[in-house]
Order: C-alpha cells, then structure tokens, then sequence
C-alpha cells in the first residue's frame, strides 16, 4: 500500500470552474473539469490537493473553506498568467499546460480514495457526504476561448462553479457504453426517461 | 529548503503567487505570497504553510529524505 492512504481521511473530489479572464487585447473564458484530493491532516486542517491540474493546494478549517480558498487560488493562477501574456495564444497555452500537469504522486493517493469510498471503508463525514455526484470516468479538461472573437453570446454558457463526489460505480456493458450504477436515483430518473421516450 | 534539496531552482515573483522552475519540471505556479515578499511582510501574513511545502515536493519529485531533513514537521513518507 503507497504511504499511509489506507487510513487516510482523504476524499477523491471534482470539480468545474468557469473563468472570465482579461489580458493584453482579448478576453477569454476558461472551462475546466478538474480533480483533487480532500485530505485532513493533523494539526494543519483541511488541504485540497490538486491531482488535475497538480500544481496547486488550499488550506481550510473545513472542507468548504478548503474549497473556497482552493477556487481563489485557481483564478489567480490565471489571472497571473494573463498578466505575464503578451497575446491570447501564449495565455491559452500557459493554461493548458498548467492543466495537464498532472501531480503523479496525489493520483495515487486519489486513486485510493477513490476505491475506499465506492467500497464504503471510508463514510464521508456530513459536510463532504451532501456533495453531488459526478461520473469519475467522464474525463478531465480544460477548455480555454477567445470571447472578444465571438459575435453571438447566450446564457447556455452560463456554469455554477461547484464540486462533487465521484459516482459510486459506472459500469461498462457488452457494447462499452457507461452505465451509471442501477442503485442511485440518477439512473432509475434516466430509466424513466428512456422508456417514456 | 528548496536550496538545500532542489538546487538550481528559480523563483519568480507574480502579482498573487510565485512560480517556482526546476529542472525540466512544469513550472509551479500558485505559491503564495507569504513573509517572503514585502507585500506580505507589512500585511503580517504568516509563513508559507506545511501543506503548500508537501505539494511542492511532490509536485517538483523533490527528494523526500531531503525535505524531510530541512522540514521536520513535514513528516512525508516515501513511496513504496
């Protein structure tokens, strides 16, 4: 077993933010689907460890805070990176490849988190346990666009920063399509949807 | 302790966090500004965190022994 994970309080999270950024002559929007490990560690609190991207951390007395000080910290990443940029493609190119360093050491440690709470050897404490649940296997990304280009805008894009817990189980079927795990309410909702249809 | 275990590294000051480069790793790029820079110094704002250190480390694949040398409190244990 890698490190002392087995009895760690870490919790395997995603999330997404959505960044309006304004540099040298543009204005860009940053989309990204994001992991991280919520981990408690003695004397220092909670930390959010960024596995994807891996170069960032936050501190908090409590998830929440560890959040929030987390999504600070992100933006400021960018908006640093704006400030450095002489034009729109050196900026979009400093984001994505701060996004695809991925921390190789903490996606173990996700990994493992991961694992203890689908088997249920890890019982999420309340404030960690009400997150919504995302699909893990959905993928990671960045999505950086150059807004001044654009001519038309609609509220479509709008997005809600938030952070989630992992879906319990996705399944492949015979045919390879992600199934998500029959004992949530998500797929007996989608189940009705399918046969109403 | 970057001196000691990640010789050669560089730092750069940005307008809300360092980036720090070593080697041919991905620059770290979300430091933050603690009681090293004079900002931080006349805003009181205590010294860099342990949690933000044991990122770097791992992050940055510096020695562990090492950085456990110059930061005790930082208790990393190897991989296995």
């Amino acid at each position: 077993m890698s490190q002392s994970a087995a009895h760690e309080r870490a919790y395997a999270v995603i999330f997404s933010f959505h960044d309006a950024v304004e540099g040298r002559g543009f204005f860009a929007r940053v989309l990204a689907r994001g992991r991280a490990l919520m981990a408690f560690e003695d004397d220092e609190g909670w930390w959010l460890y960024g596995v994807e991207p891996g170069a960032i951390a936050a501190p908090g007395a409590t998830p929440r805070e560890a959040y929030s000080a987390f999504r600070q910290a992100f933006t400021k990443v960018l908006f640093d990176f704006s400030s450095d940029a002489e034009s729109y493609e050196e900026f979009a190119y400093r984001v994505r490849e701060f996004f695809q360093a991925t921390d190789t050491q903490e996606e173990l440690r996700w990994q493992v988190a991961l694992e203890q709470f689908r088997t249920g050897k890890l019982e999420p404490e309340e404030s960690i346990a009400s997150l919504p649940r995302w699909k893990a296997e959905q993928g990671y990304n960045v999505d950086v666009e150059r807004l001044d280009a654009k001519r038309t805008f609609t509220p479509d894009a709008n997005q809600v920063d938030e952070y989630a817990l992992p879906a319990r189980r996705c399944r492949l079927n015979p045919r390879g399509i992600v199934r998500p795990n029959p004992h949530f309410r998500y797929s007996r909702d989608a189940r009705r949807v399918r046969s109403r249809a | 302790m970057l001196d000691e275990c990640a010789p050669e590294h560089e730092w750069d000051e940005k307008t809300h966090h360092y980036h720090i480069k070593w080697k041919d790793k991905p620059v770290y790029p979300s430091l933050p500004k603690g009681d090293h820079s004079k900002r931080g110094k006349r805003a009181g704002r205590a010294e860099i965190e342990v949690g933000h250190v044991k990122k770097i480390v791992r992050f940055l694949g510096i020695d562990i022994d090492c950085a456990n040398k110059m930061v005790p409190q930082l208790n990393l244990k190897q991989k296995t």
